[in-house]
């Protein structure tokens, strides 16, 4: 074992910033050089359609292929918000923020970069989810209209990419990625059915998977789009706010 | 260079680093050391940007971490070498760290070589054991070759090999004017590799100056043809004298003591100053 150690930086190397786009693909890298990252994707990916045989084949209600598909994008997003989280609160949990940052001190540019390689694979998983539901239906023998599935599997697509962002900030706001997803997923399940017995109206303003479904299935309106910019955008900026303070054990 | 200038850090109403300052020149290597507790991961985490001071500064050639465009390349840190993802293998984690400084993915496989794990670069680092992390983080340190190493326990876990192995790479990387600070509880260890001592105690320095300077106690040990008539010659002049058969104990530093016995006429066989082990000093500061 010997080695040659240099007394002075390499000035090109050490005067060159890391780019945003070598960024996203250490994140994208990141994120699927795990067993957990892969076998995440894949779930929410496969997730639909599994689903679908089995709602054709059991007599399941099929008569409204959009509107299924849209429900099933947007559970898709829904989960996808995990790879998020796990993006961002794993480097905590598993301490590896400790070399991210090391690397990369400016935490607003990891965020950043987490935030569009979390977009990209989000966008992919629920878009895979989507179309290949709506290939397995079609083979089925179920009636697929072309235009309004192509309406669905856009906003799903843009709802996997925000869910995933939203994922991102999240994890990095709550730093710990057991209480990230468990509380994520109890205010995401338990929030709509609890508002509905007391203030209906407002389960649409604030239900991000309601949001998705609406945007897809109806003309498109400034409500849906408030609601999902929200919950892309607050998580976002409350976890860059705690990150870029918070010392790194 | 590295320089900490009045380094301060609270965590409410508890100071944990308190006042520090310090300086680590180019061509050492730096011994920082201190109890559990002093305050030594602290100052190397505010040092690396991961933690905020609560005053003063740290900084690497006049500018924070923070402040370095790609920092890797100027410092190398190694400050915990369980800090990384137990399902990466060991190659594509320093393959990930190589891509966000900038250097080509052969160096990655140099490295591997370089520390002894290109027999288990494919096995996820779950399944290494501690030695082999500290090697993996030491590539990790290196991938760059920057100037500055910050090595906190880097020996921890490393077999007698990978230690001596170790010491050459920091004293060969010192010796080539690079800066090494480097924290560590195996007071042999640090006593054969460092150039220059910095110890803290409860957040608060309490020596920083060259490890022979602290060593050398003003203690001589001194032999003469005829030690009992020195022995009354020294005490005669104000010096405390031990005596064990033909070896004296003395008071007084070797020049002192060589004049005295110049002065009176004494053929000496042994004139040395009595060194102290960094184990003696550590405690004795940190007490």
């Amino acid at each position: 074992m010997a080695l040659q150690t240099l007394a002075r930086p390499d000035a090109r190397l050490a005067g060159s910033a890391p780019g945003l786009g070598r960024l996203v693909r250490v994140e994208l890298g990141k994120s699927l050089s795990t067993r957990s990252g892969q076998a995440v994707l894949a779930a929410t990916a496969l997730l639909a359609p599994h689903w679908v045989p089995v709602l054709v084949l059991t007599g399941g209600d099929v008569s409204d292929p959009p509107r299924l598909l849209a429900e099933l994008g947007a559970l898709t997003a829904l989960l996808v918000l995990s790879l998020g989280v796990l993006s961002s609160a794993g480097e905590t949990t598993h301490r590896t923020a400790l070399g991210t940052y090391l690397a990369v001190p400016r935490r607003g540019r990891v965020l950043a970069a987490k935030t569009l390689a979390l977009a990209q694979l989000g966008a992919y998983a629920t878009a895979t989810g989507v179309v290949t539901s709506a290939a397995i239906l079609a083979v089925l023998g179920v009636p697929v209209p072309l235009g309004p599935t192509a309406v669905v599997a856009a906003v799903a697509t843009l709802g996997g990419a925000a869910f995933a962002v939203t994922g991102v900030g999240i994890g990095a706001a709550i730093a710990h990625t057991p209480a990230a997803l468990t509380g994520s997923y109890l205010v995401l399940f338990l929030t709509p059915p609890l508002l509905h017995g007391v203030w209906p109206a407002a389960v649409e303003a604030v239900d991000p998977r309601q949001a998705v479904i609406l945007l897809a299935t109806t003309t498109p309106s400034a409500g849906p789009v408030v609601t999902l910019l929200a919950w892309v955008v607050g998580p976002l900026a409350v976890g860059f706010l705690i990150l870029t303070r918070r010392d790194i054990a | 260079m590295i320089t900490v200038q009045g380094l301060t850090k609270r965590y409410d109403d508890r100071t944990v680093v308190d006042d520090v300052t310090f300086r680590c020149e180019p061509g050492t290597v730096t011994g920082f050391l201190g109890p559990n507790g002093a305050g030594k991961s602290t100052t190397l985490r505010i040092l690396a940007g991961l933690a905020a001071p609560s005053a003063g500064t740290a900084s690497i050639d006049g500018r924070t971490v923070r402040q370095l465009p790609n920092p890797a390349a100027v410092v190398g840190a190694l400050l915990d070498a369980s800090a990384v993802h137990p399902g990466r293998t060991g190659r594509g984690h320093l393959r990930l760290l190589a891509e966000v400084i900038g250097v080509p993915r052969g160096r990655v496989d140099e490295l591997l070589d370089v520390v002894g794990l290109t027999g288990a670069a494919g096995r996820r680092i779950g399944g290494y054991s501690l030695g082999m992390r500290q090697r993996l983080g030491i590539a990790a340190a290196l991938l760059a070759d920057p100037p500055v190493l910050i090595f906190d326990e880097p020996a921890n876990g490393l077999d007698p090999e990978g230690i001596r192995w170790l010491r050459g790479l920091l004293r060969g990387h010192a010796d080539r004017g690079g800066t090494v600070l480097l924290s560590s509880h195996l007071l042999a260890e640090v006593e054969h590799t460092v150039d220059h001592l910095v110890v803290i105690g409860g957040g608060r320095l309490v020596a920083d100056a060259p490890i022979d300077e602290l060593l050398a106690a003003d203690v001589t040990v001194v032999r003469a043809v005829d030690p009992a008539a020195l022995a009354t010659d020294l005490r005669r002049a104000g010096h405390p004298v031990e005596r064990d058969g033909d070896r004296l104990t003395v008071g007084g530093t070797p020049a002192e003591v060589g004049a005295v016995a110049a002065r009176c006429g004494h053929a000496l066989v042994d004139l040395r100053p009595a060194g102290r082990d960094l184990e003696d000093l550590f405690f004795q500061l940190t007490a």
